[in-house]
Parts: structure tokens; C-alpha cells; sequence
């Protein structure tokens, strides 16, 4: 059970954070706020192109 | 925006319940320790920045752990979680278990200030945080919160191991904890503000 859960789950959490703020922007202001948000973006994405659970557990 | 408000409060929080049954799914009381002493960090720090009325103050938010939202209570613990197991996954190191070292120091704090870029535009537009006024901005980014964000993770970090390395014993190094977390928070605070205010930030 503990190692079925994939490492990367709390990534994938803020990950939709990260979605969810930019809905919300988009939806009050017409267009998110990008800029900032790029690094983080960046920073998941080379996350997810890593090698899965590259840690040891 | 009240509603919005209370929906990223709750999700907030649901996705700091989910990261805490994660971390003990996958690594057991080390893993719940570790996040208790970031919630204790968090909780000490935001109560004394809101008791204070320093470096920035809160929005009309539902849910409170004493004086501080509870969300910015327990964000420290979700996002520095979140940051170990990015530096876990793409550098291959764990900052939680693993010795300092350059990478299980910087990586985290390189993850912690590009989410610095997320939170704090997005909580001042949704009126949840606010910080004082003539704050110095990079991109709607206070510039204090690269550094704040960063220090404050890598001297957790810091304090976690040395924590480890010299009370092998839960207990005594719990009763450390503790009593050190609460004084990295205020001591962090309130060399933030100091800085802030010598640079002109």
C-alpha cells in the first residue's frame, strides 16, 4: 500500500493548485498572471520528465 | 471573491491532509515527524507575524490556528514537503533524511523561491495576504519573499538534521524541536523585516 503511492503525489497536488490559480485568475481577470508563475511551471515539469521515483522511497 | 476565498482555503487545507496521509503511507512516523515539526515552525512563525502586524497582514479568511489563518499556518509544511520530494525526484537526494549538503539544501530552496512567484501574486489578488505598503516588487513578486521563502526552508533544513544527528532518541530530539522551531520562526521573521528595512525593500 505504502510503496504503491507514487512519490510525486504531492507534486501532482500542487500541480493543481497551480491549475486551479490560474482558472481563477483567468475568470476574474481575463488572463493570468504568467510571468510568476513560469519558474514554478518549469520547475514541475522537470519533475514529471525525471525518472519516476528516482528516490530511494 | 468570499466564496472563491473559502474554496482555495478549503482545497488548501484538503491537499495539507492528503501530503500528511502520504508522507505516513509512504515513510511512517519519520515521515509524520518531519511534517509536524514544519507545522509547528509554521504555526509559531505566522502567530508572531500576526500578532506583530509585521512584514504583512492576512485577508478575511474562515478557518484560524490561533491568530494566524490556518492555511498560512500549515503552508510551510505543505510546500516544504512538496519541495523535498522534488529534490528527492529530480536530484535524487532526500533533505529530509539525507546529510546537508549542497543539493539537499539548494534545490529545495530553489523550488521554495519559484513558489514564492505562485503564492504571493495569487494571495494578494485574492485579497488573502497583504504585504505593507511600498513592498518592492519583481514581476508582482515581493522581492523579500525570494529571500524569505528560500532561508527559511534551507535553516528547517538545517535545524532538522542537526536535530537528528544529535538526539538519536524521538523524544529528547522532539523536546529540541520543539523549542528550537518556535525561535527559528520568530529570529526568520524578524530578520526578514530587518533586512527588508535596510535594503529599502
Amino acid at each position: 500500500m505504502a510503496r504503491s503511492l507514487p512519490l510525486a503525489l504531492p507534486l501532482a497536488l500542487l500541480a493543481a493548485m497551480l491549475a486551479i490559480a490560474v482558472a481563477i485568475e483567468t475568470w476574474l481577470d481575463g488572463s493570468p498572471a504568467w510571468l510568476p508563475k513560469l519558474p514554478l511551471a518549469l520547475l514541475l515539469v522537470v519533475a514529471a520528465l525525471a525518472r519516476p521515483d528516482r528516490g530511494r522511497r | 471573491m468570499s466564496a472563491l476565498r473559502l474554496f482555495v482555503e478549503a482545497f488548501t487545507l484538503a491537499a495539507f491532509a492528503a501530503v500528511v496521509v502520504h508522507a505516513g503511507l509512504r515513510r511512517g512516523a519519520a515521515g509524520l515527524g518531519f511534517l509536524a515539526a514544519l507545522a509547528w515552525l509554521g504555526f509559531a512563525r505566522e502567530n508572531a507575524v500576526a500578532l506583530a502586524e509585521s512584514l504583512y497582514t492576512y485577508g478575511d479568511l474562515r478557518f484560524a490556528l490561533g491568530k494566524a489563518p490556518a492555511i498560512a499556518a500549515v503552508i510551510w509544511a505543505f510546500s516544504i514537503r512538496v519541495a523535498s520530494v522534488w529534490t528527492e525526484r529530480v536530484a535524487g537526494v532526500s533533505p529530509e533524511r539525507d546529510a546537508p549538503s549542497a543539493r539537499t539544501l539548494l534545490a529545495p530552496a530553489l523550488f521554495m523561491a519559484a513558489l514564492a512567484g505562485f503564492y504571493e501574486p495569487f494571495l494578494e489578488r485574492m485579497a488573502m495576504a497583504r504585504w505593507e505598503p511600498g513592498t518592492l516588487r519583481l514581476a508582482g513578486v515581493p522581492c523579500i519573499a525570494l529571500v524569505g521563502y528560500p532561508t527559511l526552508t534551507a535553516a528547517f533544513l538545517l535545524v532538522w538534521s542537526g536535530a537528528r544527528r544529535l538526539f538519536p532518541g524521538a523524544l529528547p530530539r522532539a523536546a529540541a524541536l520543539a523549542v528550537a522551531l518556535p525561535a527559528l520562526g520568530l529570529a526568520h521573521a524578524a530578520g526578514l523585516l530587518a533586512l527588508k528595512r535596510l535594503l529599502g525593500w
